[in-house]
C-alpha cells in the first residue's frame, strides 16, 4: 500500500487523486481558487501551494496539479506556505473593488473567507485600481469583471463540461478579462453553474441579484423535480419563499452540476394559480371546502360509481411527479378500497429527448422526476399498469365513470380529447398543485404540495432512490400528497397508520422488494440504487 | 587580449552565406551525411559527450534533454526551434538566422533525426520578418536539395520543417509558453509535469531547443565531442555569443570561449569601452531578467559556473542569455528599472496571481518614484512584491508562479534596489535623483 | 456583405493548416491571422469569426488568442506602422527622443493613427536589434541606429 504524509499524518494514496483533494478528503483543508474537482487544474491561482518533499528534494508547488508519490512528505503549514498564501491574498485584493457590502456573494465568498483566514487586515496598495466593466453575458448570468480573480473556472466549465465554449480569456497580463465574444451570449443550458463555481462575486445569477443577503437563507437538501436526471440540489429559502436552487455534489448522478431549466424551474411553487383549498362541485359551482368534507365527498363519489357501474369503473392515473411513498399509498388504495379499476402513470416527455453535454451531463427527455419509481412501486404492489391512452379510451367509451387523477406536474397539459373525455365522467377527483382548465371539471379538488413542501423519495432514470425534503410548509390549506393519500385510504377504510413519512417508507420497503433497505437511513447523501439495479449490475 | 573563437559565427559577412550553395561551399551539409551514417543514439551520445548545454539561458545539457525523448516513438513527436528571441539585450539568434540559416537548419535536421521526430517547427518571433523570410527560403532550398522531406539521403527517415510565426509575446520564449502558442492557445505556460518530452506540442513528446544550441550541432557532429569539449570551460565547454549594447563605442556580438574572458574585457576590449569617455555605472550581464553588476564586479570571468545561476557559482548574480547592456554614469537606475518594469508588466501572461498583479503594481511604484511621487516605505513594498513573486535568484523549488517569468521579473527589482538603494532613496526623499540625464523617460502605457 | 478571404489567401491558409496534425487545425491560428491581417489590414470581429470558423474553434477562443498577441490590430491602422523599440538598450540610446519627435511630428500618441490614415505609432518591446539602438520597425522593415533625421527621411520615403 503506497502512502505519503501530509502534516505528519500518513495517508493512503488514491491513484488519480491529487494532493489537494486527498488532503481535503482527509480533513486537511488547503485553500484554493482555480481548482475545482469537476474541472481540469491549471494551477494558476497559486493559493494551494504547499511544500512537497520527494526523495529529499523539497519544493513549493501547487497541490492541485501534484500527484502524491510513495513516501512524499507534504507540509501545508510551513512558513513558506503561509507566506505565499498571505502574498496571494494581497495580490488578489489589489485590484479588487472591496465592495462587499453590496456584493451578492458576500457571506459565501472565498475571497472574504480566505482574507479572514490567510490574509492581512490592511492594504499596502496605493496605486490606481484597474476597474473592469460589468457585463451582461447571458440570459441568466451577469459578469462583474471588476470582482473577477481570473481563476478561469467558468471558462473551463464552458470548454469542458457544457462544451459550448462561449467564454474566452481576453487580453494579457493584468488586463486579462473574461468575456463572451462580442455580440455572443452565454446561453448554454448549464450556464448557471458558472455562477456556482465562481469563488467570488463576479458571476451572478440575475434571478437572485439583490434578492437576499445569503446569511438570511435557510437551506434544505433535496432533489430537482425538473426531469428524471434527479440532480441533487440544495434549496435556499426564507420567509416562505424559495430564492434559489443550487446543485449538490453527487458523482453518481449530477457530479457538481444542474441545468438552468431545473435551477430556474421552481417559480410555479409561488405562482398565483396554486390550489390553496380543497374544493367541491364542478365548474362555477365549485366552492371551498374543509378537508373533512372533501375526503367524505371523495369516498361518497367513488362508492356511488362503483355501486352503479361496478368496481372496474373507477380508474386511477398516477403521476410520475409524485414520490415513491405517494405511489405506495396510491397503489395501496387501488389494491384495496378502490381495487378493480385500471391504473396508469402519467409521465411527461419532451420532444427533444435526452440532451447530453460534452462532460457527460444529461438533461433527460423524461420531464418527470419519478417515472421509474412510480412504475416500480405500483407494479411491486401487484398492480398491472395500463397505459394512459387505455384509460382515456375507457372514459371516452363510457367504461370508466370515475377517475382519481394525480397531478403535481406544474407544466402538465391535457389534449382537447382528453379534456372532453373528463367532462363525461360521473365523478372526478383531481389532486394537483395548480389550477388548470381541467381542475374546473373536478367534483373534488385536493390541493397537493410542491416538491419543496414535502418529504419522500424520487427514483431517477437509473433507479437511484433519492431523498426529497421539505423546506417550506404547503401553501394555504394544501397538504403533502402522501398525507392526502393516507387520509383518502383511511376514509376508504384502508388501514394506514402513517403519521410520519418514515412509516410510509418502512412499509414501502417491506412491501416492494426493490425498495428493501431504503428506509435504513435517509437514503444517504447520494441516494441508493434500487436493489434490482444492484442485482442487475452484480 | 583574448580573441574571438568563431564557430557558429564563422563566415558571417561572407556574401551569400545564407544560400545553400555558398553554405555548402563552406562545408555545409556535410555533418548531416555523417550523422545519417550513425545510429540515432550515437548522435545523441556524441552531443551528450560534448557537454553542449542549452544556450537559451538555462544551460541544461542538450544531449541529456534529447535522451528524454522516446526511443521508439509510437506516435509523432516534435522538435521546436526556439527562435522567439526577445530577452532585452539579446540579438544573437536573429543574426544566426539571418546570416547563416542553413547552419541552424542542419542542426535542426540532425537533432530531429537523433530524436526520431517527424516534424520540426521553427518558432520565429513575429516581428522578425526578415529572419522569417530567410529561414523559409532556406527550408525550401534544403527541401529541394533533399535534406528535408521523405527518405532523406536514402536513410528512410522522413522529416518536415515548418516555420511558425509568433505575434509579439515574450512569454513564447518560455518552453511551455512556446508549446502553448504553437498549439494555437494563448501562450500561458502550463504547469509541469507533464514535461515536454512526455507531453508537449499537440500533447506529444516534444523537445524545445534554442537557435544557438542547434547551430553548434553540425560542428560537433563533424569534429567530434572531444573537439568541442576542448574549447572553453570544463563544465560549460564551447563558445558563447555575447551581445553588447547600450553605452558602448562598439556595440555588437562576439563569439567567445566560455570561461575565457572577463566582463570587463567584453565591455572594454570587444565593445570598445564606454562611449564619450564617460565612466561605467552598471552592466546588465544577460538580459532584463538578470540583476545589474557594478564596475567593481566586472572582473568576473564570464562562465556560467561562476554565477550562482545557473552554475551555483560564488557570484550572487545571474549569467543569463548573453545580452549585455552597458550603462554609463548619466544613466538613472530608477529609470532603467522602470523600463524593465514596463516591459515585464506588458509581457506577463497574467495567469498566475502573483505575476499578474505584482508586475503592474511594481511598475506603478517605480513610476511614482521616478516621477517624484515616491513615498517612504515604497522601496520595502517593492522588494516585498518582488520577493512574493520570486525570491532573489529564485530556484525553481521556490517559485510561486508556474514559469520562470516571475523570477525574471523579480531579479532586476532585487538587484537594482539593493545595489543602488541610495539612488532609489534619494529619488524618494528629494523627489528626483540629481543625475544629469540625457535620455528621456518612458511612462507606463 | 459577409467578410471573406481571397481565394489566394485562403489557399495559403489551407496550406498552413496542413503543417499541423488534422485534429489541431487551431494550431494555425497565428499564421492564419497574419495572412488575414495582411489582406484585411486588421482583424475585425467579423473577420475573427471567419477565422474561428475556418479553424473550427469557438469565436471566443479565437478572440482570446488574438488579443493575447499585440501584433494583431483590432481596428484599422495606417499604411505605415511605426514601432519604435523602447526597451532599455534603445531607451539608453535615445528611443524616447525619437518617440517624442514622432508624436510631435505626427500629432498622435502611441497607439494612435493619423487622421489621414497614413501613419500609426505602435508599441513594441525589445525587437532584438539592440546593437543598432535605437531600432525602429517600419512595417516589416527593421532600421538600426535611427536618428531624427534618418527617421524623417524614412517617413518621407514611405509617404
Amino acid at each position: 500500500m503506497a502512502t505519503f504524509t501530509i502534516d505528519g499524518s500518513e495517508i493512503e494514496i488514491v491513484p488519480g487523486k491529487n494532493v489537494l483533494q486527498t488532503a481535503i478528503d482527509n480533513g486537511i483543508y488547503v485553500p484554493h481558487y482555480c481548482y475545482h474537482p469537476g474541472l481540469s487544474a491549471p494551477a494558476n491561482c497559486r493559493m494551494c501551494l504547499v511544500e512537497m518533499d520527494v526523495g529529499g528534494r523539497r519544493s513549493l508547488g501547487p497541490s492541485c496539479s501534484a500527484m502524491p508519490a510513495d513516501g512524499m512528505v507534504v507540509d501545508t503549514q510551513s512558513d513558506v506556505v503561509k507566506e505565499n498564501q498571505n502574498a496571494v491574498m494581497e495580490f488578489l485584493l489589489v485590484n479588487h473593488p472591496l465592495d462587499c457590502p453590496v456584493c451578492d456573494q458576500s457571506g459565501e465568498c472565498e475571497l472574504q473567507d480566505y482574507s479572514y483566514t490567510y490574509g492581512t487586515d490592511r492594504s499596502r496598495y496605493h496605486e490606481k485600481k484597474l476597474v473592469q466593466p460589468k457585463k451582461d453575458v447571458g440570459r441568466h448570468v451577469l459578469l462583474y469583471s471588476d470582482r473577477c480573480i481570473r481563476c478561469t473556472r467558468c471558462i473551463r466549465f464552458c470548454d469542458e463540461v457544457s462544451g459550448t465554449g462561449e467564454l474566452g480569456y481576453f487580453n494579457r497580463g493584468v488586463y486579462n478579462e473574461i468575456d463572451v465574444f462580442p455580440g455572443a451570449r452565454m446561453d448554454n443550458r448549464l450556464s448557471g453553474n458558472t455562477v456556482d463555481i465562481c469563488p467570488v462575486g463576479a458571476l451572478l445569477d440575475k434571478s437572485f441579484l439583490f434578492k437576499q443577503r445569503v446569511w438570511f437563507l435557510k437551506s434544505v437538501d433535496t432533489i430537482c423535480p425538473g426531469c428524471s436526471t434527479g440532480c441533487n440540489v440544495r434549496a435556499d429559502y426564507n420567509n416562505e419563499r424559495i430564492y434559489r436552487l443550487a446543485p449538490r455534489e453527487n458523482p453518481d448522478v449530477n457530479e457538481y452540476w444542474m441545468c438552468d431549466d431545473g435551477r430556474h424551474g421552481w417559480g410555479y411553487v409561488h405562482a398565483d394559480d396554486r390550489l390553496l383549498f380543497p374544493m367541491l362541485g364542478r365548474g362555477e359551482a365549485q366552492e371551498l371546502a374543509l378537508w373533512e368534507a372533501a375526503l367524505k365527498a371523495t369516498r361518497a363519489g367513488f362508492e356511488r360509481v362503483r355501486s352503479e357501474y361496478g368496481d372496474g369503473a373507477v380508474a386511477g392515473i398516477a403521476s410520475a411527479h409524485l414520490t415513491n411513498e405517494e405511489h405506495y399509498l396510491f397503489g395501496s388504495l387501488f389494491s384495496n378500497g378502490l381495487a378493480g379499476g385500471p391504473v396508469a402513470v402519467h409521465t411527461r416527455l419532451s420532444d427533444e429527448g435526452d440532451v447530453t453535454f460534452k462532460g457527460g451531463f444529461t438533461i433527460h427527455g423524461d420531464k418527470s422526476p419519478n417515472s421509474r419509481g412510480a412504475r416500480t412501486v405500483l407494479e411491486g404492489l401487484g398492480l398491472s399498469l395500463a397505459e394512459p391512452p387505455e384509460i382515456w379510451r375507457g372514459i371516452a367509451e363510457g367504461r370508466i365513470r370515475g377517475l382519481y387523477l394525480l397531478g403535481g406536474d406544474p407544466l402538465a397539459s391535457l389534449s382537447d380529447e382528453e379534456q372532453t373525455a373528463l367532462a363525461t365522467l360521473d365523478f372526478l377527483v383531481v389532486q394537483d398543485i395548480r389550477a388548470r382548465s381541467w381542475t374546473a371539471m373536478a367534483d373534488v379538488i385536493l390541493p397537493g404540495a410542491a416538491f419543496i413542501e414535502k418529504d419522500g423519495t424520487f427514483s431517477n432514470f437509473g433507479g437511484r432512490v433519492q431523498r426529497v425534503r421539505r423546506g417550506l410548509a404547503p401553501v394555504g390549506d394544501a397538504r403533502a400528497d402522501w398525507e392526502i393519500l393516507r387520509d383518502v385510504n383511511r376514509e376508504m377504510g384502508v388501514e394506514a397508520a402513517h403519521d410520519r413519512i418514515e412509516a410510509v417508507m418502512a412499509d414501502l420497503a417491506n412491501a416492494v422488494a426493490a425498495f428493501e433497505g431504503v428506509d435504513d437511513d435517509d437514503g444517504g447523501d447520494r441516494g441508493k440504487p434500487l436493489v434490482e439495479i444492484e442485482a442487475a449490475g452484480a | 587580449m583574448p580573441e574571438e573563437h568563431k564557430i557558429i559565427t564563422e563566415g558571417f559577412g561572407v556574401d551569400g552565406l545564407r544560400t545553400i550553395d555558398v553554405y555548402r561551399a563552406h562545408g555545409g551539409y556535410t555533418a548531416i551525411e555523417k550523422a545519417f551514417g550513425m545510429s540515432q543514439d550515437e548522435v545523441i551520445d556524441e552531443v551528450r559527450e560534448s557537454l553542449l548545454a542549452g544556450r537559451g539561458g538555462a544551460w541544461f545539457p542538450a544531449g541529456v534533454k534529447w535522451g528524454f525523448m522516446p526511443k521508439e516513438p509510437r506516435e509523432p513527436s516534435y522538435l521546436c526551434v526556439n527562435a522567439d528571441e526577445s530577452e532585452p539585450g539579446t540579438f544573437k539568434d536573429r543574426h544566426l538566422m539571418e546570416q547563416n540559416p542553413h547552419q541552424m537548419l542542419e542542426g535542426t535536421i540532425i537533432a530531429s533525426y537523433a530524436m526520431r521526430v517527424s516534424v520540426a517547427y521553427v518558432y520565429i518571433r513575429g516581428e522578425m520578418f526578415e529572419a522569417r523570410r530567410i529561414v523559409e527560403k532556406a527550408i525550401a532550398e534544403a527541401r529541394a536539395a533533399g535534406f528535408i522531406g521523405r527518405d532523406i539521403l536514402g536513410s528512410g527517415y522522413d522529416l518536415e520543417v515548418y516555420v511558425h510565426p509568433g505575434a509579439g509575446a515574450y512569454i513564447c520564449g518560455e518552453e511551455m509558453g512556446l508549446i502553448q502558442s504553437l498549439n494555437g492557445n494563448r501562450a500561458e505556460p502550463r504547469a509541469k509535469p507533464p514535461f515536454p518530452a512526455q507531453q508537449g506540442v499537440f500533447e506529444r513528446p516534444t523537445t524545445v531547443n534554442n537557435v544557438q544550441t542547434l547551430s553548434y550541432v553540425p560542428h560537433i557532429v563533424n569534429r567530434g565531442a572531444d573537439w568541442f569539449k576542448g574549447i572553453g570551460s570544463e563544465r560549460f565547454p564551447g563558445t558563447f555569443i555575447f551581445c553588447v549594447s547600450g553605452h558602448v563605442n562598439n556595440p555588437g556580438m562576439f563569439e567567445l570561449e566560455t570561461g575565457s574572458v572577463t566582463m570587463r574585457q567584453i565591455v572594454e576590449d570587444f565593445a570598445g569601452g564606454v562611449r564619450d569617455g564617460r565612466a561605467l555605472k552598471a552592466v546588465i550581464p544577460g538580459g532584463a531578467s538578470t540583476p545589474p553588476m557594478t564596475p567593481d564586479q566586472i572582473d568576473i570571468v564570464m562562465d556560467p559556473s561562476n554565477f550562482l545561476a545557473p552554475g551555483g557559482g560564488d557570484f550572487q548574480g545571474m549569467f543569463g542569455t548573453g545580452g549585455i547592456i552597458v550603462m554609463d554614469e548619466t544613466s538613472c537606475m530608477v529609470d532603467a528599472l522602470l523600463n524593465f518594469m514596463v516591459f515585464f508588466a506588458h509581457e506577463s501572461c497574467g495567469q498566475c496571481t502573483p505575476c499578474r498583479e505584482g508586475c503592474p503594481w511594481a511598475r506603478d511604484i517605480v513610476w511614482r518614484i521616478e516621477n517624484g511621487l515616491g513615498k517612504r516605505g515604497d522601496l520595502d513594498t517593492l522588494l516585498d512584491i518582488a520577493h512574493n513573486v520570486g525570491p532573489y535568484l529564485c530556484p525553481p523549488s521556490r517559485l510561486t508562479t508556474i514559469c520562470g517569468f516571475g523570477g525574471a521579473f523579480a531579479n532586476p527589482i532585487h538587484g537594482f534596489v539593493q545595489t543602488f538603494r541610495d539612488e532609489f532613496e534619494a529619488h524618494v526623499e528629494e523627489g528626483r535623483y540629481p543625475v544629469k540625464q540625457d535620455k528621456s523617460t518612458r511612462v507606463p502605457g | 456583405m459577409a467578410i471573406a478571404l481571397s481565394d489566394e489567401t485562403l489557399k495559403k491558409c489551407e496550406e498552413m493548416i496542413t503543417h499541423y496534425p488534422q485534429e489541431w487545425r487551431k494550431a494555425a491560428i497565428l499564421p492564419v491571422l497574419h495572412l488575414a491581417q495582411k489582406e484585411w489590414g486588421y482583424i475585425s470581429l467579423e473577420g475573427l469569426r471567419y477565422v474561428a470558423n475556418l479553424l473550427e474553434i469557438p469565436p471566443a477562443h479565437a478572440a482570446g488568442v488574438m488579443s493575447f498577441y499585440p501584433m494583431f490590430h483590432k481596428a484599422p491602422v495606417g499604411e505605415v506602422v511605426i514601432h519604435v523599440c523602447g526597451t532599455l538598450s534603445c531607451a539608453l540610446c535615445g528611443a524616447g527622443e525619437l518617440t517624442k519627435h514622432l508624436k510631435e511630428k505626427l500629432k498622435i500618441d502611441v497607439g494612435e493613427t493619423t487622421g489621414d490614415g497614413r501613419f500609426t505609432l505602435a508599441k513594441v518591446e525589445c525587437i532584438a536589434a539592440c546593437e543598432g539602438a535605437p531600432a525602429v520597425l517600419i512595417n516589416e522593415e527593421l532600421h538600426r541606429c535611427v536618428t531624427r533625421e534618418k527617421l524623417d527621411e524614412l517617413l518621407d520615403r514611405s509617404a
